[in-house]
């Protein structure tokens, strides 16, 4: 036990002080300050809250409340803690090697997070067990409960997020970072739905006519909550007065982080593995097409690179499919659009496209992605402008995801007729091609090879913003001449001839450019 | 005699360097030679296998791999060359498999050409039931040793590898100087760097000594006075010409 201790202590000071000892310690005291008011908006609706259910006789469910919230957010904040501490805590072969049982590593490794919780919970839920003590004057058995069920209070969901984790890697399979993108993209998912089940049930109104059909419908989400995540509910009736309740929660809760701990345990090895072995059938040869392989290769780096793939998804997909989603929740415009609004909106269409496509700089950092691994591209016997054809080609197709979105979004929300939509579609598309190759002539030139950690190669690189600069600077007098000529009074069909021709000519400038400079450019690339 | 590797009057310069990095290189290796180059550090031995692979471009001569001249005509020279690199950086997100399948097709390479000489190279470097594992969980050593199947895949006419001994265990070292002896007496020429001088010693049908970007002495270990019975001789000319022995 004693090497448990010491493990576990070392564990705590490495994670407390890490954020002391870092030079950005100011930023935790910043976050601090800035929960301040939100915490006593927290605290305010909450006593609000407890005033009208205590006038309904049913005060202890700003409990109920208070530790669904705990819970919820011990979930959300649980995955990324464990996440870190045990996928990435280097770490971990250290402490294995210590004269420890497996489930003594997981309890040092576990420890950090859960004092991460406490720390979080004590400002979601706390609030929520203050006003219920002091509104309902609670005795001395509420006060002795408390403890318990605040240290119960994250265990359950540490428990899932741990199942949740193990299941993931044991389908990531080739790779652990692949986690933390399957993880990301739950979470955004989660969000999604919370925010479309809240939408769907009732727009946020504080006003007397819309609060008091949500209290007088509380007592049935009350039901199904307990129907289908019962532990609020026990927690709640444990803490007034119910004993059976708070054992059943205490209890369930243990069980839990046992079964978790002793899970995990056993998964140890797996999990320290850096990479795993995809086991590799009888014939692990096959054949592709040249430029199919180039793509592929440019498909691997991109979709198995975690912070390629959310830079890429946060531009090309995420910004629209946000933008789509609200579009499709509100209100979409009654009767016919006149056609003038139709050729502004379909112009939208078009500059969200470009916007999304520039954000998520495919083309701007299609070299850059390579890194070190460029010497590969200049041994290849296969012409720079080959390569060059397989980038442009990856790019384009992703954004032409992008452009679905807003097309198909802006369309829905303007009602906008097939004769718009299509044409709309089809500059939009040669306007995303030449977003493509402005971020490659720009990656050309300068791309960033050297880098130690791919963030470096995206988040990071100037190109993205100097590609978007430029695609600014060639396409903004095209969208500009067609609201212009829209405003002029030209037909609608000349403006998407005028529009379209303006876009092909750019794309086919820009690939003759790309293929004429490709080979001079890739021969200079000397740094890498 | 046929001369698979031909650089003439090769110079390289690195902007803010006053030496240059090579100058005025000029060599030629048969076809059926294993070529060693030796020097100390930093005395251009990368930079000089990085333009006779085509990695880089240099500011002057020229360098024909196989007959075809690497300027004039590089896609049908580097059809021809396979390249090892010093640290070989591989693409991490690539299983080895992945990477060779990759290589395979770019170098046209057919299924069962791959299958049998990937299938035969990853067997004798054991490196077979690692193929399916991700690069980015690589040892140092089993990336040289996924680098130099890579390289021969496509069966090139000529190899050039930089520092390949180094990383790999002496089993594997053992099957890449067996590898590179079968190449050259089916015809291939290999021209690989070393700082083993006994390796190269050992190994080496022709040695030349780079300093400060110059060839400064070039001949079979013979010639520059290393003989079997005289072990170690090679190191003394080696010191004695790069001024090692004042250092």
């Amino acid at each position: 036990m004693r090497a448990l201790r010491a493990a576990a202590c070392l564990m705590l000071r490495l994670d407390l002080l890490g954020i002391f000892r870092s030079r950005r310690w100011w930023v935790p005291l910043v976050i601090a300050v800035g929960l301040v008011p939100l915490e006593l908006g927290w605290y305010g609706l909450l006593r609000a809250l407890y005033v009208l259910f205590a006038a309904r006789n049913d005060g202890r469910m700003v409990l109920v409340l208070g530790v669904t919230a705990g819970m919820l957010t011990a979930l959300l904040f649980g995955s990324a803690y464990l996440l870190s501490a045990i996928f990435y805590g280097r770490d971990l072969a250290f402490l294995l090697a210590l004269p420890l049982r497996r489930w003594q590593v997981v309890l040092a490794k576990l420890l950090p997070v859960v004092m991460n919780e406490y720390l979080t919970l004590l400002f979601v839920a706390g609030p929520a067990f203050a006003v219920y003590g002091a509104g309902a004057v609670a005795g001395p058995a509420y006060w002795a409960a408390l403890p318990l069920v605040f240290v119960a209070l994250p265990l359950v969901p540490l428990a899932v997020a741990t199942m949740v984790i193990l299941a993931l890697d044991r389908l990531a399979g080739v790779h652990r970072e692949s986690v933390r993108t399957l993880s990301g993209l739950g979470v955004a998912t989660l969000v999604l739905a919370i925010q479309a089940m809240v939408r769907q049930t009732q727009e946020l109104r504080l006003d007397a006519p819309a609060v008091a059909p949500l209290l007088a419908g509380y007592r049935a989400w009350a039901a199904a909550l307990d129907r289908w995540f019962p532990f609020p509910g026990w927690a709640a009736r444990g803490l007034t007065g119910h004993p059976g309740y708070l054992l059943a929660f205490l209890g369930t809760s243990g069980i839990a982080a046992v079964a978790a701990v002793v899970l995990a345990g056993r998964s140890l090895e797996t999990l320290t593995a850096a990479h795993r072995s995809r086991t590799v059938g009888g014939d692990v040869w096959r054949e592709r097409g040249r430029l199919r392989a180039m793509a592929f290769r440019e498909a691997a780096i991109h979709l198995r690179t975690p912070v390629f793939l959310t830079s890429s998804l946060l531009g090309t997909v995420l910004l629209p499919a946000v933008l789509a989603f609200s579009i499709l929740r509100g209100h979409p415009v009654e009767g016919a659009v006149p056609q003038r609004l139709q050729i502004l909106a379909g112009l939208g269409a078009v500059g969200l496209s470009v916007l999304a496509a520039a954000s998520a700089g495919l083309g701007a950092t299609a070299l850059s992605r390579e890194g070190r691994s460029f010497w590969l591209s200049r041994l290849l016997p296969v012409p720079a402008r080959e390569q060059c054809l397989a980038k442009l080609g990856y790019a384009w197709s992703w954004s032409l995801v992008g452009v679905g979105l807003a097309v198909g979004a802006v369309s829905l929300l303007a009602r906008l007729p097939w004769g718009v939509v299509l044409p709309c579609a089809g500059t939009a598309a040669l306007a995303v091609l030449v977003v493509a190759q402005i971020g490659l002539l720009v990656d050309l030139y300068r791309p960033r090879l050297d880098w130690e950690e791919p963030r470096q190669a995206a988040k990071g690189n100037p190109n993205v913003l100097l590609a978007m600069l430029a695609t600014a600077a060639v396409l903004f007098p095209g969208g500009l001449g067609g609201a212009l000529a829209d405003l002029a009074g030209l037909a609608p069909w000349k403006i998407w001839i005028g529009l379209g021709l303006y876009m092909g000519l750019l794309s086919v400038g820009g690939w003759l450019l790309l293929r004429g400079l490709a080979e001079g450019a890739y021969r200079r690339i000397e740094r890498f | 005699m046929e001369f698979l590797i031909e650089a003439a009057g090769l110079a390289k310069n690195y902007p803010g360097r006053a030496q240059p990095a090579v100058a005025d290189l000029n060599l030629r290796v048969a076809a059926g030679e294993i070529f060693g180059f030796l020097g100390p550090n930093g005395a251009g031995k990368t930079t000089t296998i990085r333009m006779l692979a085509g990695i880089l471009r240099p500011d002057g001569g020229r360098v024909r791999v196989a007959g075809v001249d690497l300027s004039r005509d590089p896609v049908a020279a580097k059809a021809r060359l396979g390249y090892v690199p010093d640290e070989p950086a591989l693409y991490e997100r690539l299983t080895g498999a992945e990477h060779l399948n990759f290589l395979g097709d770019v170098y046209g390479v057919d299924r069962a050409t791959r299958a049998r000489r990937g299938g035969e190279l990853a067997r004798r470097l054991e490196l077979a039931d690692s193929l399916g594992m991700a690069i980015g969980g690589y040892s140092r050593g089993m990336r040289q040793k996924l680098a130099i199947i890579g390289a021969l895949l496509h069966d090139p006419a000529v190899l050039f590898l930089d520092e390949p001994l180094v990383g790999l265990d002496p089993k594997a070292a053992r099957h890449l100087k067996d590898l590179l002896r079968e190449l050259t007496a089916a015809g291939r020429a290999v021209f690989f760097s070393t700082h083993g001088l006994e390796v190269a010693q050992g190994l080496c049908d022709r040695v030349a000594i780079i300093d400060a970007g110059r060839l400064i002495a070039e001949g079979t270990p013979e010639e520059l006075g290393a003989t079997p019975e005289r072990a170690g001789s090679l190191e003394e000319l080696f010191l004695r010409l790069t001024g090692g022995q004042d250092r």
